[in-house]
């Protein structure tokens, strides 16, 4: 009789994490430093995570965004201890339909997602300062017309900014094109942008590797970070965690300027 | 057409293999299936209404349980059946996990239609509103087709497994077992090892059901074991090829920083090496206007003498100034290159082992061609680490400035 022990490796299924990154030209200077200080820490603490994780092992895709969009991995997702954090540029336009489009081209047999029984639903974490500058909206339809894997995502936006469309990250993390406000988490400074980031990875990691319901994973996952955000006080105000939340007048919390995000605001 | 005990039932059985009539009959079995488990369930949860914890865990519907609605919602399960007759063979499916057939030649396939809504950790399920219409089934005449045995796992037993490929070769070890032993024997294994199967394996639960006839089991082990070693080394090539495709980026970025820390190393080396020649040089310079009878001095005023002397010693201090910041940047640098020396090797080193492997794989194999797909082009380079441009030293690594490395040491 075959003994488990006998057999070749057991192996988790795979939870693929995928960051959607605008790196267009507004996110340059400190936003993007913070990008990159928190993808190098979260890869850390994902390992981690992975390794205690008995349902799921986790892989990587970045896809990042300006005019055009370009898989940052590019031979398809990687595993953790294969993974290395390049620092990104930011410069250029805001092609948030691009990036839907190779969602739509790689989420697929033929494209990342290769085997039979290897994966669980990805989860996409998308991350925007500004408005889109392509046609999003044809990109949103198509992708959520054709592609299985895109529509049961569990997905989550980080809106970077005031200037962030916050309703175009809504109805692109919502489900079946009507938007889901409660979906986007809004950061006004880089400390918790930097913490956002890793709170989102790791809970994700957790909370995807569940068997469920896509729609219940979403509301796992936002219940779950905006605890772990409001646990610590100093860094985040819970109103900004509310859908259509907009942001507040806590100056102690913003620092001197009235732009939290101009040089002058920031170390 | 073949011969049953009641003519009424020959002629509903008959209708199974009757493309007019077959799915009509089919959905009516669906349909008493799951009215029938609708029933059981409302009846159950009459006498066993949802416990306090229950509820809490069943925040998000609570409303609407208590409200009478979607009720079977709380008994969400899928379902595989399968009825083997002396003439036919009928499999329902609801929701995800798989069920193997293996034909009297031993091979396996997976006979009934797959459903596209069930993949990755999604599933339809019979608690679905459409849940008769989301079945499907299979049908096969077991005169002319005899199996050797059929068998459903849940997809806690898929899970466990990184392809189908070997999720099946699992399922030949079964009937191999069934056929080497017996049929009661398996069972018994299976009731002891199942519970092992989720800690070690998925972590979800696993049945496992079916039928398997002993006599014919045994007919086809030897073709069984041999179609599971090629299934092995499939699994693994496919497992490595995975692999490599992951490592390709980060080995083409460690080599990348590698050939920019020896770019590096090699420019602070020649800004030390004319650090050295400038100190040299101060060096004697010093020692030429050091001594009072020395002819370069002839002529000049003691005042300039003293001067060029000052002005020699300067010059000695800020080469010495200049060499000992050289010898920290090299140091550093070298440092540097070092360590992107050893994680490029040990990653390259690595990557090597995964293709040998997988090379080793392929020519163990009848050409290859049971591995369909699976060949040894995978993307990313092979890249061999730059040893072969260092100087060989007892040394850890000092790299092809070891001569620099032990002036820098005070060795001769």
């Amino acid at each position: 009789m075959p003994n488990i022990n006998d057999t070749e490796r057991v192996a988790r299924k795979v939870l693929p994490i995928i960051y959607v990154l605008d790196t267009s030209g507004s996110m340059s200077g400190d936003r993007i430093t913070s990008v990159n200080e928190a993808m190098h820490d979260t890869v850390d603490v994902l390992r981690d995570v992975s390794r205690n994780n008995p349902s799921a092992e986790i892989k990587i895709g970045v896809l990042s965004f300006d005019s055009g969009a370009r898989w940052i991995t590019k031979g398809g997702f990687v595993y953790l201890e294969d993974y290395f954090w390049n620092d990104l540029s930011a410069n250029g336009l805001t092609d948030f339909g691009s990036a839907l489009d190779e969602l739509d081209r790689k989420l697929s047999r033929s494209g990342f997602l290769d085997s039979d029984v290897g994966y669980k639903v990805p989860v996409i974490i998308f991350m925007s300062d500004g408005y889109p500058t392509d046609d999003w909206m044809g990109a949103l339809k198509r992708v959520n017309d054709s592609n299985k894997w895109f529509k049961v995502a569990t997905k989550i936006s980080i809106a970077v900014g005031d200037s962030a469309d916050k309703e175009v990250l809504a109805t692109i993390a919502g489900r079946n094109g009507r938007p889901n406000h409660e979906a986007v988490i809004s950061v006004n400074d880089t400390e918790s942008l930097k913490k956002l980031i890793r709170v989102v990875s790791v809970t994700a990691s957790m909370v995807g590797s569940k068997s469920r319901v896509a729609s219940d994973s979403q509301d796992e996952l936002l219940r779950e970070v905006k605890r772990e955000m409001t646990d610590d006080s100093s860094t985040i105000d819970p109103d900004d965690l509310l859908p259509g939340s907009s942001s507040h007048s806590d100056d102690a919390f913003y620092g001197v300027s009235d732009d939290p995000w101009s040089d002058d605001g920031w170390d | 057409m073949y011969e049953t005990d009641s003519g009424e039932a020959a002629t509903w059985e008959n209708k199974l293999f009757d493309p007019d009539f077959s799915e009509a009959v089919i959905r009516q079995i669906v349909s008493s299936i799951v009215g029938n488990w609708r029933d059981e369930i409302l009846e159950d949860l009459e006498t066993s209404p949802l416990s306090e914890q229950e509820r809490v865990e069943a925040s998000a519907y609570i409303d609407r349980y208590d409200r009478g609605e979607r009720l079977e919602h709380i008994y969400g399960t899928t379902l595989i059946a399968g009825l083997a007759t002396s003439g036919y063979l009928l499999l329902l499916q609801q929701g995800d996990g798989r069920c193997v057939l293996f034909s009297d030649g031993g091979e396996v396939s997976q006979p009934i239609p797959w459903d596209d809504s069930c993949f990755a950790n999604v599933t339809t399920s019979m608690c679905d509103e459409n849940a008769i219409d989301e079945f499907r089934f299979y049908v096969q005449d077991l005169q002319q087709n005899p199996v050797v045995a059929c068998i459903a796992g849940t997809d806690g037993v898929e899970d466990s497994f990184y392809s189908l490929d070997q999720m099946d070769g699992f399922y030949r070890d079964l009937v191999i077992e069934a056929g080497e032993t017996s049929v009661r024997e398996l069972m018994d294994q299976l009731n002891k090892q199942l519970p092992e199967f989720t800690a070690t394996g998925s972590g979800d639960d696993v049945t496992i059901c079916g039928f398997i006839d002993h006599e014919a089991a045994k007919r086809v082990v030897d073709v069984l074991k041999l179609e599971n070693e090629n299934v092995g080394k499939k699994s693994e090539a496919a497992r490595i090829k995975d692999r490599l495709n992951s490592m390709s980026g980060k080995l083409a970025y460690l080599k990348k920083r590698l050939v920019e820390a020896e770019a590096l190393e090699a420019s602070a080396a020649q800004i030390l090496n004319a650090a050295y020649a400038e100190y040299e040089q101060c060096v004697s310079d010093k020692e030429k206007v050091g001594t009072d009878e020395n002819v370069f001095l002839d002529g000049l005023s003691a005042q300039l003498r003293k001067w060029i002397k000052e002005r020699a010693e300067d010059r000695l201090s800020e080469s010495e100034k200049s060499l000992k910041t050289a010898q920290r940047d090299f140091q550093e640098v070298s440092y540097q290159r070092e360590v992107a020396f050893e994680e490029h090797s040990s990653y390259a080193e690595e990557y090597r082992n995964y293709q040998a492997r997988l090379d080793e794989i392929l020519r163990l194999t009848e050409s290859g061609k049971s591995l369909d797909g699976c060949d040894s082009n995978v993307a990313g380079e092979i890249v061999e680490p730059s040893s072969g441009n260092y100087e060989q030293s007892n040394e850890k690594n000092p790299g092809r400035f070891g001569v620099l490395w032990k002036k820098l040491r005070g060795d001769s």
